[in-house]
């Protein structure tokens, strides 16, 4: 077995040593080996168009090697035999980290991983900070449920957190300022019911634990997969296959909705030398209860912090209505915000990215309400 | 009342497009009767050979029905106006408007005015025998003050009144027009040029943030208008480089002989810094920002920015 793969063939054969060795250990031993760890996915998103040239590519996994991950350590790119297949490398507290970097898809990039998920996650969070062009693939709690249908769902992690969008006063009695919970085991799904119906508002799926047979018969080779919603996935089990399958199904998708938020959604004027016409609609964010302080709110979603990393001037044009002119500062795209208490309206121009929507969406459930929808101009739910 | 609309005109072509739309917060009538909206500012002419400019042309499939607007913000109409409006026949709206002969078996000319200059309105449409229908703003809708629409159930929708919440109108759809206040046209436009330095923009001129900031720009209207509408950003963008973002845009007027249009260059751009030197940039950013709006808004500066004259600045009429 190569310590290092070179192609996707000596990748596959890789993980799924990897994982079986892993999943050995953990059932015999109840503990990991000292070198073993367990298969990580990253799904990243870069700022190219789906049908980029393998130059365009290779020149952002340049920008990507060119970025100081500390004042003097960076990543090196290397190819690999496959053309759409780079290794991504680095050495942090001297253990030696290795990426593969799937590009078949230009713009939906997946990562695999064997190291630990420390190194790694620093290393993700400084890349995706540090290239504007890469975020990650922010996978909203509806998408993780829906996920959790797709096989035996074993396991579920809530994660709300209001503090980074504080409009309210949490001394009242019926507030609920923070709330996460892991549960692992066959539950899972009836402790989510009760949590939603109890706390509706604050109960956000972040991770969803699944096991997937690549049969559809529900027996043989199987993935043990962890999916977070930042687009971080923990697989064990016995097939990389099994893993590959449910992260190919899961990244459909998510890129499907993507490109379905891009063409329907996307402002466009036409032209002609005496009339304007224009096409596209609004996205409308529905909160089931009102939002009470307007003022507050848009100072926190619009401060160009993380996690929304959205820039935006909030002005109050009338009493219920405050505008926001933004700028997504990942992918550089502008969008057009009205808040209002009950909604806000979303107009992406043409040639803004989809991943803004959703990464918007995804943290104001995380960090505001639950409950929030995002509907069509036929009111039709989006996500 | 009037003091919800800063401009009238905008508000209403951004309110129709709005319902046309379905948008948030609207009520969806005027969608689910299936009008769409179909030409902003179309100049065409009447079966006289007369020219008509409607602010907003909409049409119903379902209904077979156009309604051709025009915004009011004063007190009288236009009788040779009108006039020419009366002329328009169907054939006119589908050879030269473009629309389907499904969209306009019956159309009507739709005058849409302040409720406290209804009756002043009224009297030009009467005067000419008109059968223009005739919409009134007040403060909590639109109400049908005279004649009827062409089709009932669109007239039944107005009777009593389309309950719309104003203090919730759409604003986004067309941001700025050239009756604009220039902080609102400021609060487009800066971050328009926040965008080009996230985009590691060098430079940019003022025939590109006119096309990027509002669709206006790109029609052929009214001899002036365009020059009005460019002149006004580019007086923003010469007080923003003259005060909040003199460290950050600078005149280029070396560069205008090849764009032909006045270019700004981007002497400081955050997107070269690291993480966090960046994100520490672009919040001092909004918060120049804000200033700015804020100056131009109420014509007081922030004191750290009383550098030079301050010609441009507006009260606010809110």
């Amino acid at each position: 077995m190569p310590e290092i793969a070179r192609s996707r063939q000596e990748l596959a054969q890789l993980m799924d040593h990897v994982m079986n060795q892993t999943y050995s250990s953990l059932e015999e031993e109840q503990e990991l080996e000292q070198e073993t760890s367990l298969v990580k996915t990253y799904l990243l998103e870069a700022h190219l168009p789906e049908d980029a040239s393998p130059n365009d590519i290779r020149s952002m996994l340049q920008t990507v090697s060119e970025t100081y991950l500390t004042h003097k350590r960076k990543l090196i790119a290397d190819d690999t035999k496959d053309p759409t297949l780079y290794l991504l490398s680095t050495v942090v507290d001297r253990e030696r980290v290795i990426l593969y970097v799937d590009v078949s898809n230009p713009r939906f990039w997946i990562l695999h991983s064997v190291n630990k998920s420390t190194a790694l996650d620093w290393v993700l969070d400084r890349v995706t900070k540090e290239v504007d062009q890469l975020d990650r693939g922010w996978l909203w709690p509806e998408l993780l449920q829906e996920l959790s249908t797709k096989g035996s769902f074993r396991g579920l992690g809530l994660d709300y957190d209001r503090r980074i969008v504080p409009d309210i006063d949490f001394e009242s009695p019926e507030s609920v300022e923070y709330l996460k919970l892991q549960l692992w085991g066959m539950q899972a799904s009836k402790v989510l019911e009760v949590l939603q119906s109890s706390f509706p508002h604050a109960t956000t799926l972040a991770k969803v634990k699944v096991k997937y047979w690549l049969s559809q018969m529900g027996d043989g080779d199987f993935s043990l997969d962890d999916v977070k919603f930042d687009g971080k996935i923990t697989a064990r089990g016995t097939s990389f296959q099994s893993h590959l399958a449910l992260v190919s199904a899961l990244y459909r998708r998510y890129a499907d909705t993507i490109r379905r938020l891009e063409a329907d959604f996307s402002l466009k004027w036409d032209y002609n030398e005496n009339a304007l016409q224009l096409s596209g609609a609004a996205i409308g964010f529905r909160f089931p209860t009102p939002i009470q302080d307007l003022e507050r709110f848009c100072d926190h979603v619009f401060s160009s912090s993380l996690p929304f990393r959205l820039w935006g001037v909030p002005i109050r044009v009338t009493k219920s209505l405050i505008r926001v002119p933004a700028v997504d500062l990942h992918s550089s795209s502008r969008l057009d915000i009205e808040v209002c208490p009950e909604f806000m309206r979303l107009y992406l121009p043409e040639g803004a990215c989809g991943n803004t929507i959703v990464r918007l969406y995804t943290n104001l459930k995380h960090h505001y309400d639950s409950r929030l929808k995002a509907v069509t101009a036929d009111g039709q739910v989006i996500f | 009342m009037d003091k919800l609309f800063s401009n009238f005109n905008l508000a209403m072509l951004n309110l129709w497009l709005g319902l046309c739309r379905g948008e948030t917060g609207l009520p969806r009538v005027i969608r689910d009767l299936g009008y769409r909206h179909k030409q902003v500012e179309l100049t065409f002419q009447n079966s006289a050979g007369k020219p008509v400019q409607p602010e907003l042309i909409i049409a119903t499939s379902h209904l077979g029905h156009a309604i051709m607007f025009e915004w009011k913000a004063g007190v009288n109409t236009d009788s040779d106006q009108l006039e020419r409006y009366a002329h328009v026949h169907r054939d006119d709206l589908i050879r030269q408007a473009n629309l389907q002969p499904a969209e306009c078996s019956t159309h009507d000319i739709c005058v849409v005015g302040l409720d406290e200059n209804a009756d002043r309105l009224a009297i030009g449409i009467k005067q000419g025998g008109y059968p223009f229908p005739l919409v009134a703003v007040e403060s909590d809708g639109l109400v049908l003050k005279l004649n009827h629409f062409a089709v009932k159930s669109l007239t039944d929708v107005f009777i009593p009144r389309l309950e719309i919440d104003f203090n919730m109108l759409p604003t986004s759809i067309i941001p700025f027009d050239h009756n604009s206040q220039y902080w609102e046209i400021a609060h487009t436009i800066i971050p328009q040029v926040i965008h080009y330095m996230a985009s590691a923009d060098s430079m940019f001129t003022i025939d590109h943030l006119g096309a990027d900031c509002t669709p206006l720009w790109h029609l052929s209207l009214s001899p002036g208008y365009r020059r009005t509408l460019s002149e006004r950003i580019k007086r923003v963008i010469e007080e923003a480089a003259a005060h909040e973002f003199k460290a950050y845009l600078r005149r280029d007027r070396n560069a205008e002989a090849r764009t032909h249009s006045p270019t700004w260059q981007i002497i400081y751009n955050p997107r070269k810094q690291v993480f966090d030197k960046r994100s520490a940039d672009y919040r001092r950013l909004k918060s120049l920002a804000e200033d700015f709006i804020e100056a131009l808004r109420t014509g007081k500066r922030n004191p750290d920015q009383l550098m030079f004259d301050f010609p441009y600045s507006e009260k606010n009429t809110d």
